[in-house]
C-alpha cells in the first residue's frame, strides 16, 4: 500500500542525514564558484 | 487506490510543457491517508513546533485562497482536505500569497514566516550566526538591493540579528549619516564588515546562469524564457555583483550540466559549508523577489507580497546527522 511506502521513505531519509542528502542530490553545485571578471549573467533582454 | 490518501506536491515547475520536457525544476511530495484507513502511527515532535497542525492548516488556508473568487474549494475540487490525516510530517510550509499582511497575519506568508517559524526552532550552535551564508539558486532575480539582503538573511538566518535590531541600525544609520552620504552607500558601497562578522553581501550567494552557460546549453538560449533579470537593473548596480556565482551541473550528474534551470533552492549554512543540525533548507517556487517574498512595512509591522507561491522549509532539528 502507497501509504506505508511513504512512511518508510520519510523514515530513511528523515533520520539519516537527511539534509546532506538532499543538497548532495541537488542539480548544481554546491558550493558555487563566482562569476568570473568576463562573466555576465543571462539578462532578458537577450531573447529579444 | 486515489480515495485511499491524498498526495501534496510542492512544485518549482508551472503547468507549461517547458517545465516538464525542458527546464530542470523538483518536487516535494507526501502521501496523506484517508482518516479511517490510518494505522496508529507515533507522533512525532521533537522541537515543540507542531509540524503537522501548521501544515493542515496551512495548505487548507492557501488551497481556498488560490480558489476563484466566492468559490468554495470542497465543492470546485471535490475533495475536503479535512478527511485525510496529516502525520509524520517534518517541513514546514511556507505559502505566499498577494495581498498586505499585519501583525499575527504576517507571519503566516512567505519572509514573514520564515522568519516566525525559525524562531521556534533553536539553533544547536547560535554563536556561528554571523558566519552563516545563504546560497540560493533563483531563476528570476528581482528588484533586490543591499536593504532588501538585510531583511532577507534576518528573517532566513536562525539565530541571526532579529526585524527590530534591522530596523535600529538603520535608524542609527540614518542620524549619523547625512542625505548624501545614505545615497552613495544605498547604490554602491558594500557595508564594512567588523573584523569577526561578515557584510550583508558576504552572507549571500545568489546563483544565477551566466550568459555563455546558456548559450551552451542543450536548448540554446530560445529555451531559456524562464531565465529573468532586467539588464538595467542589472546594470544600475542596485545589487553588488559580487553575489553572483555561476549556476554549474552537479559532477554527481553529468546530465544537469547544460540544462536551463527552473529550480529554486536556498540552503544557508556556516561558511565552512559544513552541513549540520542547524543548516536550513528551503525549496518551493519562490525566486528571489520581493514579489515572491513580500517587503516588509511599516516598521516591520505588515508584509505586501505580489505573487502566488509555495513552497517548504526543512529547519534546524537536532538530530538530523545521526544515521539510523
Amino acid at each position: 500500500m502507497n501509504v506505508e511506502k511513504t512512511d518508510r521513505f520519510i523514515s530513511l531519509i528523515g533520520s539519516a542525514a537527511r539534509k546532506k542528502y538532499l543538497i548532495e542530490n541537488l542539480p548544481f553545485r554546491v558550493p558555487p564558484r563566482k562569476y568570473g571578471t568576463s562573466d555576465i549573467p543571462f539578462m532578458a533582454e537577450t531573447l529579444q | 487506490m486515489l480515495n485511499e490518501y491524498k498526495r501534496v506536491v510542492v512544485s518549482s515547475g508551472n503547468l507549461t510543457t517547458g517545465d516538464w520536457a525542458v527546464w530542470s525544476n523538483g518536487l516535494w511530495f507526501q502521501d496523506f491517508p484517508k482518516k479511517q484507513a490510518l494505522k496508529t502511527t507515533e507522533k512525532k515532535d521533537t522541537s515543540g513546533f507542531d509540524f503537522n497542525k501548521d501544515f493542515k492548516q496551512t495548505l487548507e488556508h492557501y488551497v481556498q485562497a488560490i480558489m476563484p473568487s466566492k468559490a468554495d474549494y470542497k465543492s470546485l475540487l471535490k475533495y475536503d482536505l479535512n478527511d485525510y490525516e496529516y502525520e509524520n510530517i517534518d517541513v514546514v510550509l511556507i505559502p505566499s500569497l498577494p495581498g498586505r499582511f499585519r501583525d499575527q497575519e504576517m507571519n503566516k506568508i512567505g519572509l514573514g514566516k520564515i522568519n516566525n517559524v525559525l524562531k521556534q526552532f533553536p539553533c544547536q550552535d547560535p554563536n556561528k550566526a554571523n558566519k552563516k551564508i545563504v546560497t540560493y539558486q533563483t531563476s528570476s532575480i528581482g528588484q533586490i538591493d543591499e536593504k532588501y539582503l538585510s531583511e532577507f538573511q534576518a528573517s532566513v538566518i536562525p539565530a541571526f540579528k532579529s526585524l527590530k535590531e534591522v530596523g535600529a541600525e538603520r535608524a542609527k544609520l540614518k542620524k549619523g549619516r547625512s542625505k548624501d552620504e545614505k545615497q552613495t552607500k544605498l547604490l554602491s558601497k558594500p557595508e564594512k564588515a567588523d573584523d569577526d562578522t561578515f557584510s550583508v553581501l558576504d552572507h549571500f550567494k545568489l546563483i544565477y546562469p551566466t550568459k555563455s552557460y546558456v548559450f551552451d546549453s542543450y536548448d540554446g538560449v530560445e529555451a531559456a524564457g524562464c531565465l529573468f533579470l532586467k539588464k538595467d537593473y542589472y546594470e544600475s548596480g542596485k545589487v553588488s555583483h559580487q553575489i553572483l556565482h555561476q549556476f554549474e551541473g552537479s559532477s554527481n550528474y553529468a546530465y544537469n550540466q547544460g540544462v536551463i534551470p527552473h529550480i529554486k533552492v536556498f540552503v544557508v549554512t556556516d561558511d565552512n559549508n559544513e552541513i549540520n543540525d542547524d543548516t536550513v533548507i528551503y525549496f518551493g517556487s519562490h525566486n528571489m523577489s520581493p514579489a515572491a517574498w513580500g517587503r516588509y512595512e511599516k516598521d516591520f509591522s505588515q508584509i505586501s507580497v505580489m505573487n502566488s507561491e509555495l513552497g517548504i522549509l526543512i529547519p534546524p532539528m537536532k538530530g538530523n546527522n545521526k544515521i539510523i
